[in-house]
């Protein structure tokens, strides 16, 4: 496999993974209180406001969404560690190092 | 393809920016970590301007309506609830890495010339997040953030000839009332943002003006190259903090939603145990340290009085310690020492 496909393969998985967190996020909003005919669902606030999706299936949307976005973020770190070492290892070539002439001296 | 690619990277100048962040280095020794809290408040900072702007299409600044659009912002709206908590909790941690951005500095003698104007525009951030903070707490307009607002308007009203005028200022009028709910949020969603950007563009152009300061004793060996170039290899690292900040800010938020409690009344007395927010904490429990009278003095003055010279020694301290590079400058390093143990205990005494 060459270095572009593999690029291009990874780029789009990372991109999957991506689209899937988004998609899965409008699977669990909160679901809206009940109101009685006539009335608003939300007007004067009485008592404290669940500051989160209570019932257990909208809590393990949460849990099932958590561990995708941490999935994700893995594979973006997997990644970046990859761009990150090929930068490195550009950077120590010397390919692209600055001049003496135009580096500038230490500052403390 | 090419041609659009081309196009865009000329008018827009992307080859000189990108030859500019090769040449730009970011110094590599023992302290390089440090490096990465300037951008990662950027990075809180843009997260707290996009959950800002879906907020603010929902929210209504009326004293009908406040605490009910943040309640339906909660029930209805969809991911609403996430939404708010992560603009809580990413107000917490920038806050939180501003502070530790602001200590590294002053360990490290960052601060000392020609870097003065960066320290002090740097300072000016962090008031204008705390601002940001206070004005944002009282907009959910329940029972606690009103009391925290009226104590925390309360404070200038101890000054001298000025006082009054201020706490009506900051309140539009003699008490918290749904003109303070207007005047806090525009002041959190247009005067601040302006005021902070203004600020982080001249910190931002120092910061390229002067360089990265190397501290001393970081173990820094120039002459062995060491040294990583901005574009990539820096920004790459940065990318990678950002996204595991994100993934905790994210995780937090979701785990640690905050609650929303019952709309203020204006005629309720104040509930038990009030507090502001943990970053004010330790200024909350000066407040209470100082007696009513002390030297003939209102108490309430002195405190005021003794937090405004803090904040003043903090804001000119590259011009108290304005010693060569080489100085060590133990008495500072030391006088910061106490002043961060000052408010860790403080904030710790106030919690329990």
């Amino acid at each position: 496999m060459t270095t572009r496909r593999r690029s291009l393969g990874t780029g789009l998985l990372a991109f999957a993974l991506c689209a899937l967190v988004f998609s899965s996020a409008g699977l669990f909003s909160q679901e809206p209180p009940k109101a009685p005919a006539g009335k608003p669902a939300v007007e004067a606030v009485k008592g404290e406001v669940h500051p989160a999706p209570m019932s257990p299936k909208e809590r393990s949307r949460v849990t099932v969404f958590l561990a995708w976005t941490w999935l994700t973020l893995g594979v973006l770190l997997y990644l970046l560690t990859l761009k990150i070492r090929e930068a490195d290892r550009v950077y120590r070539t010397g390919l692209f190092r600055t001049t003496e002439a135009e580096k500038e001296p230490p500052k403390h | 393809m090419k041609k659009i690619r081309a196009w865009i990277y000329d008018r827009l100048g992307v080859a000189e920016l990108s030859k500019f962040g090769m040449k730009k280095e970011v110094p590599l020794h023992s302290h390089t970590i440090w490096y990465y809290t300037g951008s990662s408040i950027l990075l809180f900072m843009g997260i707290q301007v996009v959950t800002g702007v879906m907020l603010a299409f929902y929210y209504n600044p009326t004293i009908k309506d406040a605490n009910a659009s943040v309640a339906r912002i909660m029930t209805e709206i969809p991911l609403g609830w996430i939404i708010r908590s992560i603009h809580s909790w990413s107000a917490t941690f920038m806050i939180a890495i501003v502070i530790i951005h602001l200590l590294s500095i002053a360990f490290t003698k960052a601060y000392r010339a020609p870097r003065e104007a960066t320290w002090m525009t740097g300072v000016l951030l962090m008031i204008a997040s705390l601002a940001f903070g206070f004005t944002g707490y009282l907009l959910p307009w329940d029972d606690l953030s009103l009391a925290a607002t009226k104590v925390g308007t309360d404070i200038p009203k101890s000054i001298p000839v000025v006082g009054a005028w201020v706490t009506s200022l900051l309140r539009g009028g003699e008490d918290v009332t749904g003109d303070t709910i207007s005047r806090f949020f525009i002041v959190h969603v247009c005067v601040l943002p302006l005021a902070i950007f203004a600020i982080l563009g001249v910190h931002l152009f120092l910061v390229q003006r002067h360089g990265m300061s190397v501290p001393l004793k970081a173990g820094h060996r120039p002459e062995k190259n060491d040294f990583l170039p901005f574009w990539p290899n820096f920004i790459l690292r940065e990318s990678g903090v950002w996204l595991v900040l994100f993934g905790v800010l994210l995780t937090t938020a979701i785990v640690l939603a905050p609650s929303l409690g019952p709309a203020a009344d204006l005629m309720a007395p104040a509930p038990a145990g009030i507090k502001p927010e943990w970053y004010f904490l330790f200024m909350f429990q000066t407040l209470k340290l100082f007696p009513s009278r002390i030297l003939g003095l209102n108490g309430e003055l002195a405190a005021v009085a003794v937090m405004t010279v803090g904040f003043l020694l903090v804001f000119l301290l590259p011009l108290l310690d304005n010693r060569p590079a080489e100085r060590k400058g133990r008495t500072i390093t030391y006088a910061v020492y106490a002043a961060f143990l000052y408010t860790i205990a403080l904030t710790v005494w106030s919690l329990l």
